[in-house]
């Protein structure tokens, strides 16, 4: 993969090293645990942006997270959360929203643990269709075990459980979340810093399941097995063969190492949702109307 | 004494549960003395379909092995049941059927084809029939058709007539009625668990469709409109669970309902709820396993999974009612117990009892009325910092739900530090793991003794020890037995854990001999109480082909 020079602007200087968004921040937690190079600490600062462009009460979000290097964003936000166990953040943020409908319910996890074990669990949640969102990390195995393959591991991709190179066909995550229901399906990289907050605000803000997958560098495990090289690198490597194309066929959102893939958003449907059909059956059973 | 069985059998879709629940029914308006019994393959056509509905003088605790009426609805239940038929006993069947002995045919298949064009209705012929040889209330019966049926009710109430005509006069007669209307309930195991649920302050249930615990799933689901209970069936139980704790995390009050093999898919949310001090009430109807098993037969086969599943060290409530009544007491003593001590709860229940009908006194709401046991939203505000884990001497923390104030509720499936946050500090791990088992301290303070029937003195008798839904059994054996100028005791168990040890060690020392009575093979009470107590009993009686213990059965082996 050819690496560029570019001249860059020095990015503005922040008072005293502090994170603009520190107030949704348990600065007490700080520093994190994640890789330098690694794509999920701008994942968490699109997503605080977006919070605060929306001027969110952060006591009205719940972010739930499952295990892996994307379940410590649960530990790192200054919200109510919960870090689940393995596979389970979609389960609990369920039940979470049908007990406390007035909360917003934010899964943040990996693609591991919401595409393997947790798999079932999110094609019935998208089904479902009840005002959660869910943010996978994909990074294309499982970082914080060692670089285990995963669900989403390219064909070929060499990890500790695939020494040999992966023999199994990976998900396409768009286009499961598309097939499976998903009224709102978009990808990102994690070098679209912008594009990922506005995507998060239209997540935030509209009604039913909202899937948003962004492709982030892993340059400790998967990166440096496949010889990727830094987590700079990668995203470079994404720069140039991210293509966007909003409103493509799920079906065409294949990735394949070495060639252009497309981002952008797929889905954007108005579908009658869980919470709306059941305030509908509540008002029809005391004879009222919405 | 009087005591009838009346048994109902036929294949299923023949309609025998809906003929058996109209009798029962009208047997309950007529302020009769009832135990019902529902048997069933494990498919929705064909197979045996059974209902047994005993009628007594006194209590009836259970239910019986032979049969003074036979009402079979085919060739092979005919066949199946003949041998159980006491003597003196009475036969009603299908005019075409073969059978031996004292046998009142009705064609009733023809009359229901012929005279109401509704072949359908020809099991309302038969429950006509055998209503008439019975002599129960026939007015009372309509009455209830009528409530079943609505709209049809008309040509239902025409198929009874027609079969009480053909069958002519009683030959039986039932025992006299012990009660008014309103002065007791009719109800399953399976009902009493889901009201007790809801009087408890139960708002939520996820679940995923296992027999015999859906029979709770479905009941909550029929309430919901009434009571503003979400009930939402998960995609497997795994969902099931966690779904559940995700709304106790919320501040409300949980159930998830399952049998063995929901239940250990459920384990590791189990574990979950112990860690993160999350209260969620579990219900397991048990049925034979391993494995599938027999789906719809019962058996107590879960109690050591119950009482060990899960990976780790945490405190837990089981309990395993032994009536319908005490399933609806129990079950909101598990809602307070879960929710006091901020530990999962385990109700065991199994198919016998959850499906089978029995009376009680008016359940009392108001005695099992819920006490919050959540941080008011106020104090929590006051609050200069919140710890959702702050070390105690109680071991229980404060809980509030989160969302109610600016304070965090932090929970973490990892080890986590009084705040919350995950740690792997040594010092606070062994500060957590003793706080959490701290609990257990006093929830062991606040589990009843097991019960002692017939009260006094154990010297020189035989201790039949039992656990859960054979109570009726095993007592009405310790009758018979007794009566026989037998010396027997039961000590029966329905809160088995943490397990009362101390008025154990006083029985065992008392009693000439000490037998275990169990619905499994390995003697699975008895195992626990030589692992908590050291000491063993010296005998064991065991069924586990899927069918419940009875006063007969316990008798025989006893006799052995």
């Amino acid at each position: 993969m050819p690496v560029k020079e570019k001249k860059q602007a020095p990015p503005p200087e922040i008072a005293q090293g502090r994170h603009p968004m520190e107030k949704y921040l348990r600065t007490d937690r700080i520093p994190h645990i994640w890789c330098a190079g690694c794509g999920l600490g701008t994942t968490v600062s699109s997503f605080l942006y977006a919070m605060d462009n929306l001027g969110l009460d952060p006591d009205s979000v719940a972010v739930i997270s499952g295990i892996g290097c994307t379940g410590r964003v649960a530990g790192y936000v200054r919200m109510d959360s919960y870090h689940t166990t393995h596979g389970r953040p979609i389960p609990f943020a369920t039940g979470l929203k049908l007990a406390k409908p007035d909360m917003k319910a934010v899964v943040f996890s990996g693609d591991g643990d919401l595409f393997a074990i947790g798999g079932n669990h999110f094609i019935h949640a998208a089904r479902r269709n009840l005002d959660i969102n869910v943010i996978c990390v994909n990074n294309l195995n499982y970082g914080m075990t060692g670089g285990q393959a995963g669900p989403t591991t390219p064909l070929g991709g060499r990890c500790t459980t695939s020494p040999y190179g992966n023999f199994e066909h990976p998900f396409n995550l768009v286009y499961l979340a598309a097939s499976a229901g998903a009224p709102y399906v978009a990808r990102w990289t994690s070098l679209d810093v912008r594009r990922l907050q506005r995507a998060i605000e239209e997540m935030l803000v509209r009604k039913g399941f909202a899937f948003l997958e962004i492709i982030a560098p892993c340059p400790t495990n998967y990166g440096r097995r496949n010889k990727l090289g830094e987590g700079l690198d990668e995203l470079r490597y994404y720069a140039e063969h991210a293509v966007i194309e909003h409103g493509a066929d799920p079906a065409d959102t294949e990735i394949l190492p070495g060639k252009d893939f497309l981002v952008g958003k797929f889905v954007d449907e108005e579908e009658p949702t869980y919470w709306e059909m059941y305030q509908d059956k509540v008002a029809e059973l005391e004879g009222g109307r919405r | 004494m009087m005591d009838i069985v009346i048994r109902l059998a036929g294949a299923a879709g023949q309609g025998v549960q809906t003929v058996g629940e109209v009798l029962a029914r009208a047997a309950f308006r007529s302020g009769l003395s009832l135990y019902a019994e529902q048997s069933y393959h494990s498919r929705i056509r064909g197979g045996e379909n059974a209902f047994a509905l005993r009628l007594t003088e006194g209590t009836a605790w259970g239910t019986r092995e032979d049969t003074d009426l036979l009402v079979a609805l085919n060739q092979e239940m005919l066949d199946n049941y003949l041998p159980t038929v006491a003597d003196g006993g009475l036969v009603v069947c299908e005019a075409e059927l073969e059978a031996a002995g004292k046998v009142i045919r009705i064609p009733a298949g023809q009359m229901a084809k012929d005279e109401l064009n509704l072949p359908i209705a020809a099991n309302m012929v038969m429950l006509g029939a055998a209503a008439r040889v019975v002599g129960i209330d026939e007015q009372v019966l309509s009455e209830v058709v009528r409530e079943a049926f609505g709209d049809k009710a008309e040509l239902n109430l025409k198929a009874l007539a027609l079969g009480g005509e053909h069958a002519g006069k009683p030959l039986l007669q039932v025992p006299l009625s012990t009660y008014s209307r309103g002065e007791r309930m009719l109800l399953t195991g399976g009902e009493a668990v889901g009201a007790g649920a809801i009087a408890a302050g139960c708002r939520y249930l996820s679940s995923y469709p296992m027999t015999p615990g859906t029979a709770v799933l479905t009941y909550m689901a029929n309430q919901a409109g009434r009571w503003g209970l979400v009930v939402e069936q998960a995609e497997d139980e795994i969902a099931a669970i966690n779904m559940a704790l995700g709304a106790a995390y919320a501040g409300v009050r949980s159930l998830v309902t399952t049998s063995g093999g929901g239940f250990a898919l459920m384990v590791e949310g189990l574990s979950l709820a112990g860690m993160i001090e999350t209260p969620v009430v579990i219900h397991i109807g048990q049925r034979p396993a391993p494995a599938t098993g027999l789906p719809t037969r019962t058996g107590q086969e879960e109690l050591l999974f119950a009482v060990h599943a899960g990976h780790g060290e945490f405190p837990r409530y089981v309990v395993a009612p032994r009536t319908a009544e005490e399933a609806f007491y129990l079950t909101a003593k598990a809602f307070d117990l879960a929710e006091k001590y901020q530990i999962p709860a385990l109700i065991l229940t199994d198919q016998y009892l959850v499906d089978s009908y029995s009376l009680c006194e008016p359940l009392d709401a108001g005695r099992v009325a819920p006490r919050s046991y959540l941080l008011p939203a106020g104090e929590l505000a006051a609050m200069e910092s919140y710890d959702r884990f702050a070390l105690t001497a109680s071991g229980i923390s404060p809980r509030a739900a989160p969302g109610v104030s600016e304070k965090l509720v932090l929970v973490d499936s990892d080890e986590h530090d009084s705040y919350g946050r995950i740690t792997e500090d040594l010092q606070i791990r062994r500060e957590m793991t003793e706080k959490r088992l701290r609990k257990e301290l006093a929830l062991r303070e606040d589990v009843a003794p097991p019960t002692l029937y017939p009260d006094g003195s154990l010297e020189g008798r035989t201790v039949l020890l039992g656990w859960g839904s054979t109570y009726g059994a095993i007592r009405e054996a310790v009758d018979m037995l007794n009566a026989d100028g037998g010396s027997y005791a039961l000590v029966h168990f329905s809160e088995v854990w943490p397990l009362r040890t101390q008025e154990l060690e006083g029985f065992f020392a008392e009693a000439a001999c000490v037998v275990a009575v169990e619905g499994n093979a390995t003697g699975q009470l008895a195992r626990l109480v030589a692992q908590q107590t050291g000491l063993r009993v010296q005998g064991r009686i065991g069924r586990y082909d899927g069918r419940p213990l009875t006063a007969e059965g316990i008798v025989r082996e006893v006799g052995r």
